[in-house]
């Protein structure tokens, strides 16, 4: 199906977590650390399967290493606002599902461009916010709420310890019942019964 | 997307570790007082956002900064609460027990509002220095807000991180000469020493200050002596306002050309005005030197890497190995006395 050691022109095929196959260019798979490191210099036969993510993410991923395969070579992280129209419009039109499933792809290919433009993206989130803004952003608890949730989370723990004692002490009672001789067992069961019994005659 | 909630901490470690290279030290600041976990996290990051030099100033601003270039970039700061501040949001800052008022400077710095300044300093020094790993580079003094503020900070810095601070710059007037005194005994700074102290016109420190720094600059310094000229090895020397003699700077050459203040690079004094104009026939007497023309120019850098051109000037040698310096000509500056050695800060030899 390919030759490694052929240009650009050769078209790998990728698989994809549905089992969906299409075609990516060398060129644009070489920017992937990952695919160099694994199947450049050996080469795939039949598809190659990144079959961790699905088909629209590697094709968003892909789209965008065919579209910088031109682009000089990359120099460490660009600032947003050096981004191309074309880099903003591919960015602007992804919503925020697809832009996490692009970073952890990106990631996972090892895409150095695209992983940096991405964090540059979110770091422009989160930069010049004070912390109760960033805490909307990063979807933290507030404080107020944390202590909230450590109350439930203590009477909760109180609730379970009780729970717990009880049933060690049934356990506890089980055991010993068990570990009693038949008859006696016989005759302890006999007695709850009388003691049950008178109890409730009493009454 | 901007205003959208984000995951940050379902990122995997290589694109979060790039989020908070990207974030800068005020990023890194405001992220660490969001919650306990994202203090943890940005306390184990170790990247490009940390790699400054942290100052504390206490004085006229109580505050943390770090520059770059010589540019000051504000980080927080701390000011005494009033009414007015107590609607302000709150964080949580390292282990103190109550809840700081904050708000966001229109510069990007924190402003935290305090009971106690000094408390509130000492809080965020710590706390700056537990998330940004590393200790406090230079410790500023400025104007005492209160008595005993320059005690408190000095005690505090040096019980808090190991005995030592890189920079010491005290920049105050003195109620009595014993404030600086206590400075200078208490404060155990390693690189650089800066002094805009006047103390009074008969000072003596009690004790020798530590002048086996790589930088010194007191501005003024008529109280310094040719014993503590003798005590320094320092590679950068600035004195205003000196009251050293002809003969003490004499002694000073002749002391460096047998070895003494090895490291020196720059030495430059301004004389006190009630002094004599230098009187160079005296400040070479018992020198060898060669005399260089007006017409030769070479190009000094300085520890600012900043090049400035030597005209001419007086060459001299060091015995125990060859190293040249140049006392410059000042000839129409005769309250100035100017000697560089070369190489330069940047490695340029003294021959042209």
């Amino acid at each position: 199906m390919t030759s490694p050691a052929s240009s650009s022109e050769v078209k790998y095929l990728i698989e994809s977590s549905e089992g969906n196959t299409f075609d990516v260019s060398g060129a644009a798979l070489r920017q992937s650390n990952t695919f160099n490191a694994m199947f450049l210099n050996i080469g795939a036969d039949g598809p190659i399967p990144f079959t961790d993510y699905n088909e629209a993410t590697l094709k968003k991923v892909f789209e965008y290493c065919e579209h910088s395969v031109n682009e000089e070579n990359y120099s460490g992280p660009k600032h947003q606002d050096d981004l191309s129209k074309w880099d903003l419009n591919f960015f602007n039109e992804m919503d925020q599902k697809m832009f996490i499933d692009v970073i952890n792809a990106s990631n996972f290919l090892d895409i150095e461009r695209l992983t940096s433009y991405c964090c540059e993206r979110i770091a422009r989130m989160l930069r010049g916010k004070n912390t109760q803004e960033m805490i909307k952003v990063i979807t933290l608890p507030t404080a107020e709420e944390l202590e909230a949730k450590q109350k439930v989370e203590e009477k909760k723990a109180a609730a379970a310890k009780k729970v717990a004692e009880k049933a060690a002490e049934t356990a506890e009672k089980t055991e010993t019942l068990e570990e009693l001789p038949v008859q006696q067992l016989v005759q302890t069961t006999r007695n709850k019964l009388t003691r049950k019994y008178l109890s409730f005659s009493n009454e | 997307m901007s205003s959208t909630p984000f995951p940050l901490f379902s990122l995997p470690y290589v694109p979060l570790k790039q989020v908070f290279d990207n974030l800068g030290p005020h990023g890194i600041i405001n992220f660490s007082l969001c919650s306990q976990k994202s203090r943890n996290m940005a306390t184990s990051y170790r990247g490009p956002s940390k790699s400054i030099k942290i100052e504390i100033h206490f004085g006229r601003d109580d505050c943390i900064l770090y520059r770059i270039n010589f540019k000051k970039h504000w980080l927080l700061s701390v000011s005494e609460i009033k009414k007015e501040d107590q609607g302000l949001d709150t964080v949580r800052i390292g282990n103190f027990e109550k809840r700081i008022p904050v708000e966001m400077d229109e510069n990007g710095y924190l402003k935290t509002y305090w009971e106690d300044r000094m408390v509130g300093m000492s809080i965020l020094g710590d706390y700056i220095r537990q998330v940004f790993n590393r200790d406090i580079h230079q410790l500023l003094l400025g104007e005492e807000h209160k008595e005993n503020d320059h005690r408190r900070a000095v005690g505090w810095l040096m019980a808090s991180q190991n005995e030592q601070v890189k920079h010491l710059c005290c920049n105050f007037e003195p109620r009595a000469d014993k404030d600086l005194d206590n400075i200078l005994e208490t404060c155990n700074y390693t690189e650089r020493l800066q002094l805009l102290v006047k103390p009074s016109e008969n000072y003596r420190p009690t004790k020798i200050p530590n002048l086996n720094v790589s930088q010194i600059s007191i501005y003024p310094s008529f109280w310094i002596h040719l014993d503590h000229l003798l005590t320094m090895n320092a590679r950068t020397i600035v004195l205003t306002d000196s009251k050293l003699s002809n003969e003490d700077i004499n002694i000073f050459l002749k002391h460096w050309m047998n070895g003494g203040c090895f490291e020196l690079k720059s030495f430059v004094i301004f004389m006190h005005s009630s002094m004599d104009p230098i009187n160079y026939q005296v400040v070479m007497n018992g020198i060898q030197f060669i005399n260089r023309n007006r017409e030769l120019k070479r190009s000094y850098v300085n520890h600012e890497n900043r090049p400035y051109t030597v005209r001419g000037g007086v060459d001299i040698q060091r015995s125990i190995d060859g190293v040249t310096a140049t006392v410059l000509d000042r000839s129409l500056e005769l309250n100035r006395f100017h000697l560089v050695v070369w190489p330069d800060f940047a490695g340029n030899s003294h021959l042209p």
